[in-house]
C-alpha cells in the first residue's frame, strides 16, 4: 500500500541539478521504477521496494494485480440476485427477469471475476443452478394462475 | 476467477475469520502471505477489498487481551440455558425444537471456549494502524507470530552498506 503520510518537503533544484519531472522547480531525488522519470519526494511513492511515480500506479491499477485495492465479486452479485426475490414478493412479478439477469452474470463473471486470492466457483454453479430452478418455476407458477383463471372463471369474478 | 499470477505466484492463507463470519455479511477476512508482503481481504458482500502491509513497512504488530471471548461464551451459555425450557413441554415437536437450538447454541459454546482467549491486535505501519481480525484467537495470533515476525526482521535488516555508513 502506498504511503500516504506526509512525504518531505522537495528540495529545490539548481541548475545543474535534475529536475522532477511534474515539479520542474524541485530536485528529483528517485527515479520511478517503471517509466524511468525522474521523481522530486513528493511525487514519490514507494511500493515496498518499488519507487513509482503516480501516472505509473494509476494505468498498474488496471494491468497489475498487485496494484488492485478491491475486486467485484459477481458470484455473490449472482447469489443475491437469485435469493433476495424469493424472500420477498418480487418474484411473482420479476422472477424470470432477476434469474435471467443472474444467468447472464454467472456467464460474464466466470471469467471476469479477478480476485487476487484463490476464491472457488461453487459460488457460480449455486447461483447458475438456483437461477434455472427459479426461472422453471417461475414459469410454472404463471402457468398454474393462468390454468386456475382460465378453468374458474366465475370465480375470479370473469 | 482468481488472477492466475497472483494466485499461484505469492498467496499463502495464515489466517481466517470463524465459520460465523461466514453467515454475516462483510465480516468476513482472512490474511495473506505474499513474497514481500502481508495482504489483507477483506469481504463486504459484493465486494473483497485489500489492504497490502509491506514487512519493511511494518513498525509494530501490539496485541492486548480483550473480554469477547467471555462475554460471547456467557451469551451462549444463556442462550443453550433458554433452549432447555422447550423441554418443559410436552410433545414431541417441543423436544425437537429444544434439540436443535441446544445443539446450535451448545456447539457455539464448545467451539468459542476451545478457540481460547481472544486478543484485539493491530499492525501499525507509518501511514495507518489497522485491526486484523482474522488472527484475534491465541492459537491463530501465536502462529501468525511465528511466521511473520522473523520475515518482517529479514526485510528490515540494515544493508551491508547502510551498516557501513
Amino acid at each position: 500500500m502506498a504511503r500516504t503520510v506526509a512525504a518531505p518537503r522537495p528540495e529545490p533544484r539548481t541548475e545543474t541539478e535534475a529536475g522532477c519531472f511534474f515539479h520542474t522547480g524541485s530536485r528529483a531525488e528517485n527515479v520511478c521504477n517503471v517509466c524511468g522519470r525522474f521523481l522530486c519526494s513528493l511525487c514519490t511513492l514507494a511500493f515496498g521496494s518499488q519507487k513509482l511515480c503516480p501516472d505509473c500506479i494509476y494505468k498498474k491499477r488496471r494491468e497489475s494485480p498487485l496494484f488492485r485495492d478491491q475486486a467485484i465479486l459477481f458470484d455473490n452479485i449472482a447469489l443475491l440476485l437469485v435469493i433476495v426475490p424469493v424472500l420477498c414478493f418480487l418474484y411473482i412479478y420479476l422472477g424470470l427477469l432477476f434469474s435471467g439477469f443472474a444467468l447472464a452474470l454467472v456467464i460474464v463473471g466466470w471469467r471476469q471475476q479477478r480476485t487476487l486470492v484463490p476464491r472457488s466457483k461453487y459460488r457460480f454453479v449455486l447461483a447458475a443452478g438456483l437461477s434455472l430452478i427459479e426461472a422453471i418455476g417461475w414459469v410454472a407458477l404463471v402457468w398454474l394462475i393462468v390454468w386456475l383463471i382460465q378453468s374458474h372463471p366465475t370465480e375470479f369474478g370473469l | 476467477m482468481a488472477d492466475k499470477t497472483a494466485q499461484q505466484a505469492h498467496y499463502r492463507k495464515i489466517a481466517s475469520t470463524g465459520l460465523i463470519s461466514r453467515l454475516v455479511p462483510g465480516v468476513r477476512s482472512d490474511v495473506y502471505l505474499g513474497d514481500d508482503h502481508l495482504l489483507h481481504a477483506k469481504q463486504i458482500m459484493l465486494f473483497e477489498k485489500y489492504r497490502r502491509f509491506y514487512f519493511s513497512d511494518i513498525e509494530a504488530i501490539s496485541f492486548s487481551k480483550s473480554n469477547r471471548w467471555i462475554w460471547f461464551s456467557v451469551v451462549w451459555g444463556f442462550l443453550l440455558f433458554c433452549s432447555l425450557f422447550w423441554y418443559l413441554g410436552h410433545g414431541t415437536w417441543f423436544y425437537v425444537v429444544g434439540a436443535i437450538f441446544s445443539f446450535v447454541f451448545g456447539g457455539l459454546l464448545i467451539s468459542n471456549l476451545i478457540g481460547g482467549p481472544t486478543y484485539v491486535v493491530n499492525i501499525q505501519t507509518a501511514a495507518q494502524i489497522r485491526r486484523l481480525r482474522p488472527v484475534e484467537r491465541e492459537k491463530q495470533l501465536v502462529r501468525f507470530q511465528e511466521i511473520v515476525v522473523p520475515m518482517i526482521m529479514l526485510a528490515q535488516q540494515p544493508t551491508v552498506n547502510q551498516a557501513a555508513v
